[in-house]
Formats: structure tokens, sequence, C-alpha cells
């Protein structure tokens, strides 16, 4: 079963896979509980405007796509402090206009579509060593920051305007958040494409916290999903194969119905 | 922390605030001093959480100011020396993976430098806050499995486990039965004799007023700010809660 591991391709898509998966189910649980996890979907639609643009300027759509959707977090913030717009629309008008954005390059420039393919559905197994340690190092930045303020994200979680009265600086701590969901999107539009990194955000923490008991729990049991769904995702797509993102989001939600079975049994 | 007991703890001095041009507060002034134990009752809409959040510096007074131990609450640092349990405290997600001792390790660690880590001191701290409001045994409890009541002191426990100075408490008696609420209030009397300040909104004036030391009745304005001897004889208390209220004062 291990055979595929044997090759270069697939030990980069492992490697990368793993720190990319384990920055999504990380942070996924925060936004799930935060109620924000729309907002992997709606940063992953303004990334495609991104990608569109840097294509369109001849630049690498990597950094275009992380600037695009670094300042769209940041806007969708400001929009739902600002113009008093709740829930999710301020991510439904940021997210509709960067697709859009990206829907109009596309056609205006129409000539490389065979690229924005990739970028919307993935190319995980085209992963370079430099988008390796990109992964590398974007997951040590988001673990770093849970690590150094967890005490401070929970609270924020949990009870925002408690957290605010405790001296928190709640919109700081939401901001970072933002910023570092909007990274990770990027990452991780090579792993699964950006019709499905938000799933790599959402269903893993998800399905931890059917079953998890402690926070600490629900952020093991969500990265350990993740990775698993990783690897079997990769060994399908190298057996049978069948497209390795598509394979991902499936076996996630796999993970997802047996856990929700298992905490409906525990009743 | 020392803190002057002859200063007040809280100064709200005027204090107006208007919600899309209609006045939620006009002109409310009053202190909350070292060990007194203050209730702000009045009716729904009366503004009454507005004005918390406003000592709070949740919200910004469209007139006036207010001093928290002396400071602007926009300037205001020493958070440790406030605690505060919000009114929708209970509506909490009941799925929300956290233990009761994690819900008061994020009260006591808010205030430390990061990254902070709970010590064995900070456990001991909490277990014996948990046990000063009688909750000591759900330590490792799910926050969502517990009783509206039993959140609530989870929740003031959160608040009181840095040994504020001043407790700020918004309805908290909201999901709590009256058989309950009796205990409820004598806990948070015991507060007070350690020297803490407590203030809570309620509009719940019946069960209340037999345990607070101070009363502020508040209908847009402050109708009256004393003594319960002196809201027992005061006939402004009819204005803020309308025509036909009668005020019948019984023991058994």
């Amino acid at each position: 079963m291990l055979d595929f591991l044997s090759y270069g391709f697939m030990q980069r898509a492992l490697v990368a896979g793993i720190f990319v998966s384990v920055t999504c189910a990380v942070l996924g649980v925060f936004l799930v509980l935060k109620k924000d996890a729309m907002i992997g979907h709606g940063l992953s639609h303004v990334t495609f405007g991104g990608v569109a643009l840097g294509l369109l300027l001849d630049v690498d759509p990597f950094y275009s796509a992380l600037v695009v959707s670094v300042v769209s977090a940041v806007g969708i913030l400001k929009l739902k402090e600002r113009a008093g717009l709740h829930g999710d629309t301020g991510i439904g008008i940021v997210s509709s206009v960067g697709m859009a954005f990206g829907v109009l390059v596309a056609s205006v420039a129409g000539n490389f579509n065979v690229d924005l393919f990739g970028y919307l559905f993935g190319s995980i197994l085209a992963i370079t060593s430099r988008e390796v340690w990109v992964a590398v190092l974007l997951t040590g930045v988001v673990l770093s920051f849970v690590a150094f303020f967890y005490s401070r994200l929970l609270y924020v979680t949990f009870d925002p305007e408690s957290a605010q009265v405790a001296g928190i600086k709640t919109k700081r701590i939401n901001e970072l958040l933002a910023v570092l969901t909007a990274m990770v999107v990027v990452v991780g539009m090579k792993i699964v494409g950006l019709l499905l990194v938000a799933a790599l955000v959402v269903i893993p923490a998800a399905a931890a916290l059917q079953v998890a008991r402690t926070f600490w729990q629900a952020i093991l049991i969500s990265s350990v999903v993740a990775v698993c769904s990783l690897f079997f995702g990769l060994y399908l797509g190298f057996a049978w194969d069948w497209p390795v993102s598509g394979n991902i989001v499936m076996i996630t939600s796999l993970f997802f119905l047996i856990l929700f079975f298992v905490r409906q049994f525990r009743r | 922390m020392s803190i002057d007991s002859h200063s007040p703890l809280v100064d709200v001095r005027s204090i107006s605030f208007a919600w899309h041009g209609a006045d939620v507060l006009i002109d409310v002034s009053l202190e909350v001093h070292v060990g007194d134990f203050l209730a702000i009752i009045g009716p729904n809409g009366s503004g009454k959480s507005t004005l918390i959040k406003i000592m709070l510096g949740l919200l910004r007074p469209t007139k006036g100011e207010v001093r928290l131990l002396g400071e602007s609450p926009t300037r205001f640092q020493k958070w440790t020396q406030i605690g505060y349990v919000a009114q929708k405290v209970t509506h909490i997600d009941p799925f929300f993976p956290v233990s009761v001792q994690e819900v008061l390790a994020m009260g006591l660690l808010a205030g430390r430098r990061i990254p902070a880590f709970l010590t064995r001191a900070d456990s001991m701290a909490i277990d014996e806050t948990l046990e000063r409001v009688g909750v000591s045994h759900l330590t490792k409890r799910m926050i969502g499995e517990l009783s509206g009541g039993e959140q609530q002191r989870v929740f003031i426990a959160r608040a009181i486990v840095n040994n504020p100075a001043i407790i700020i408490l918004d309805e908290p008696t909201t999901g709590i039965d009256s058989g309950a609420r009796e205990q409820f209030y004598n806990m948070l009397n015991t507060l007070t004799d350690h020297n803490m300040a407590v203030v809570l909104v309620t509009h719940d004036i019946g069960v209340v007023t037999r345990h607070v030391k101070k009363l502020a009745c508040l209908n847009q304005r402050l109708y009256f700010h004393g003594t319960h001897e002196e809201f027992c004889q005061c006939d402004r208390l009819l204005y803020p809660f309308a025509v036909g209220n009668h005020l019948i004062d019984h023991t058994h």
C-alpha cells in the first residue's frame, strides 16, 4: 500500500498536504465555533479573482492571490463593522465580487483556461519543493499563533463580549484569524483547488466537534481527520486514478458521517 | 492591587445615549463604591443593559463620561479588577467543547502576558473559586451539559477568579428558577463580605430588593438611587413603571 510514497512527487504532495491539512484543521475549529465557517468559502472565491489577476498581469498567481485574499479578509471584517452587515452578508458580497472579477478577467484574456483549471480543482501532484517549504512555513506561523494566543483565541471564540471586557483586543484577534485563513486558503488551493479548499477548513473541524469533549481534543481530532483524509485521498488517486482533491473531500465527509453516528450512538 | 475605598470604583457622570436618534439614556449619574451591592432595576427597554455596556466601554455615550477606577474605559488597563457576566451568556452553544475549568482559565489568563499557560497555582485558584460559588464538583464537566443555574454560577466564578474590585452582572437570573434565586442572591451577598462591589441589572424587582443594599431605578432617566429602605418609602417608583403599580413589602 505504501509503494506510492516511493515517488518524489507523492512525497512532496504528502508533506505539503499534511502541513496544509493540519493548518486548515486547526483554524477550522475556531472558525466553525465562531460561526464564521463560510469565510473560507468566500475567500476561495476571492482568491479566484486574485489568481486571474496574476495570470493577466503575468505575475506569479500565488502572490497576487495572497494579496487579494488577505485584503479581502480584512475587508469582510470592516464591512461587518462599518456597514452593519450581519453574519455572512459581507462574505457574500466580497466573494461574489471576487469571483465575478475573476470570470471577467478570464473571459477578456481568453487564453489561460488550462491554468485556471489547475487552480480551481487543485494540482497536488504537481507541488514543487518551494511550495512544500511555503506550506511548512505557513503551518509554523499558524500553529505559533494558536499556541501563543490560545487562551485569548479560546475566550474570543467562546464569549467575545466578555473577552473584550477582560481587556482582550478582540478586533485584532479576529483580524489575525481572518488574515491567517486567507493565507491558508491560498496555500490550500494547490492541494484541493479553490472550489474545495473551504471543505478542508470546515469538515474536519465539524467532524471533530461531534465527539470532542475538550478544545484540545477538537483540535487534535480535526487534525487527525484532515491528515488521514489526505493520506487516503492520495492513495486512491494513485491506485484508482481518481482526482485527489475530490477523494480528500469525500473521505473527510465520510469521517464526518462516522463521527456523527458515534455521537448519536453515545446518546 | 490596593483600591482606594473612598473613591468610586465606577463613576458615571451625566451619561446620555441615543440609538438611531432615539433616546435610550438621558443624563444618568451614579457611583459605585467598594462593598456596594447595587441593583439597577427598570422595565424592558429602560436602558439598563446599555448603561452597563457604557460603564464597561462596550458602547460610547453621546454625552457625559464614565470613570472606571478613575480612568476612562478606553484607556483602562486593569481589567482584572472588573468582573462581568453578560446577559446572554447562558445562551451558549451547548456543544462548545470546553470544560468548566477551561471557562475559568479563560478569565484567569486573559490579563496575563502571552503566551499564558495554566500553572498548578492557577488550578488551585480555579478550584477555590468554584468552591466559593458552590460548583466545585463540576470542574471537569462540559459547560454545555450544565443547567442554566449551574452555568450562571460558573460564569460568576469566571468573573471573580481574579478577585476583582467589582463584578457587574446583566440579568443574571435569566434561566434560574424562583427557588434557586434566593440561593443565588445569598451567594452574591457573600461576595460583598470580601469588599467586592456587586452591580446587577434586573427587571426582577420583587426578590432582588430584599437582598441588595442599594437600588437604582432607571427608565431612560435615573428616578431613584438609594437604599432599600428609602426605596420602599419613595413614591417616585410609580413613574418609571407606569401608573397602576403598587408596592407591597412583607416578610414571613
